[in-house]
């Protein structure tokens, strides 16, 4: 097997990493996998773009605004680097980032709560502004929309059964 | 030539009494800033590069943080030495391979640091030996306040600060352990560790797999929530969840040498007997055998050598240091014969020492 990294070299390992829920697996040579960092290294989400882009081109239910009036960027530079050009993108593609922001910080705004906030609870307020979403979109008879509203609630739904289940639980919460 | 004193230790910041040592090498804590009215590093020119740049290196001259500061624009740092500071984690790829507007900082004792137009216009580091990522997150905390004096960074009420990906968007906070896990590994226990890890919303980096050898039992575990929560919150998460995993591996260990121990002395005696004695040795032959000897230390298997040196080897090793010790760059052989001579070298003399 070739190297997925540089295509050149013999793949000697396997690297895998696991990004808001997404896991993927590369083959790689030595080299690259030292530069991918993790030799000792301690280089931190090198992939975290690419991950971005990925999850931005699967999200389809919101259409992209064409253009960042401040820095040019458009929505399909972003889908395809995972990067925003300016502070202002944030705002010109709000819709569209929801569904990444929930995905990989299950927020979608930045409100740090004083008291404990454990995962179970942050999953449930994602849910919670889903389960709004979906009625509104229903409401407008946005069907499509709201199918897709529908499979990201299965996802959250399962993530949080999987959290509150005793086998998480072992290595996790309540060990 | 420059560094060369560098290339001799592991960056002082390392300490063999850090908590936690035997299963965590060390952690570090990463915050992402960009200046207000600046579009991000990808966008710029590269004049414009240079001049925020300056502006930025500016700035943190004057931080007691940074006091005293070593820094360099990398286009003027050769090659090799760019790849030196990669090793050192003072940098990333990024940096290294798209050198020109760019600049790396450092305090004196490598404990923090800051890439100058790297994704973002500032990536803030800290660095901490063993199990301290809340010491390490104040350090990263205080340097950036610092600079925040002097430059206002893009931030909004209602999503924090803000970055060029959305994944760091918030607190731009990433704070990373890379962990040694034998026990786990070799006891399969990894995949559950692992999956948990994931179910709540850790970011886990590793080789593993058939025939990844030691290298498999690296993992590298960060955060991957940076948004709704303040930095205090995710570090203390992090910790708690940290030290499940670590009495996992205390258990796994225990397990492994009282069902195993014989395969487990064969494997650490072996990459001792190769340590010594090799003539050629690659960077991932010696941290695969390197790893095994960690092992052994930590059952008390190996009385002839000492975490230091141990510690010292798996940062010295690499190629760029190697080469930057040769004063010269090095064909791959020639590094693999330096390498087999540096680590023998090194092992005699702490065996010497311990007598």
């Amino acid at each position: 097997m070739i190297c997925q990294r540089c295509g050149k070299r013999p793949a000697e390992v396997q690297y895998t990493e696991m990004v808001g829920g997404q896991k993927t697996m590369q083959w790689l040579c030595s080299e690259c996998a030292r530069e991918a960092g993790l030799l000792l290294s301690l280089k931190l989400h090198p992939m975290a773009p690419a991950a971005a882009a990925k999850m931005l081109s699967e999200s389809e239910r919101a259409p992209f605004v064409p253009k960042c009036p401040e820095c040019g960027t458009d929505g399909e530079t972003l889908r395809r680097t995972g990067l925003l050009g300016c502070p202002n993108c944030y705002e010109v593609f709000r819709r569209q980032l929801e569904p990444l922001l929930r995905s990989v910080h299950h927020a979608v705004d930045h409100n740090p709560r004083s008291e404990r906030d454990d995962p179970v609870s942050r999953l449930e307020r994602v849910l919670e502004s889903l389960r709004r979403e979906l009625s509104e979109s229903v409401r407008r008879e946005e069907f499509e929309r709201a199918a897709s509203i529908r499979d990201e609630i299965r996802r959250y739904e399962k993530e949080k059964a999987e959290l509150s289940s005793p086998e998480a639980d072992e290595e996790g919460e309540d060990a | 030539m420059r560094f060369e004193e560098m290339a001799r230790a592991p960056a002082p910041w390392q300490s063999e009494d850090a908590p936690e040592r035997d299963i965590v090498l060390s952690c570090r804590v990463r915050l992402a800033r960009n200046v207000e009215g600046q579009v991000f590093p990808h966008l710029l020119g590269e004049d414009a590069l240079r001049n925020l740049r300056s502006r930025i290196l500016r700035a943190a001259a004057s931080c007691p943080s940074a006091d005293p500061p070593s820094s360099w624009a990398m286009e003027e740092l050769e090659e090799l030495e760019r790849r030196f500071l990669l090793e050192r984690h003072l940098v990333s790829q990024e940096l290294v391979a798209t050198p020109i507007g760019r600049a790396v900082l450092m305090s004196e004792d490598e404990s923090r640091g800051l890439m100058v137009n790297e994704e973002d216009h500032l990536r803030i580091q800290a660095f901490g030996s063993g199990l301290q990522p809340k010491e390490t997150l104040d350090i990263a905390m205080r340097f950036a306040s610092e600079l925040e004096e002097h430059l206002t960074f893009a931030h909004s009420p209602r999503l924090g600060y803000l970055s060029a990906c959305p994944t760091n968007l918030g607190t731009g906070l990433r704070a990373s352990v890379l962990l040694h896990l034998p026990g786990i590994s070799l006891t399969r226990d990894l995949e559950k560790v692992l999956h948990s890890l994931k179910v709540l919303n850790y970011t886990v980096r590793g080789f593993y797999g058939e025939g990844s050898g030691a290298l498999g039992e690296l993992f590298q575990v960060s955060n991957s929530a940076t948004l709704g929560l303040s930095g205090a919150q995710i570090v203390d998460d992090l910790l708690h969840h940290l030290r499940k995993v670590i009495s996992v591996e205390r258990e796994a260990r225990a397990v492994l040498l009282e069902r195993e121990g014989t395969r487990i002395e064969d494997r650490v005696f072996r990459a001792w007997g190769i340590l010594n004695n090799a003539r050629l040795l690659t960077t991932r032959e010696a941290f695969d055998l390197l790893g095994d000897v960690r092992l052994g230390m930590s059952f008390r298997l190996l009385p002839g050598v000492d975490e230091t040196t141990l510690r010292c080897l798996l940062v010295t090793i690499q190629g760029a240091h190697q080469e930057i010790m040769a004063q010269r760059s090095l064909k791959p052989h020639e590094r693999d014969e330096r390498r087999a001579d540096y680590v023998r070298r090194a092992l005699a003399k702490a065996r010497k020492d311990q007598e």
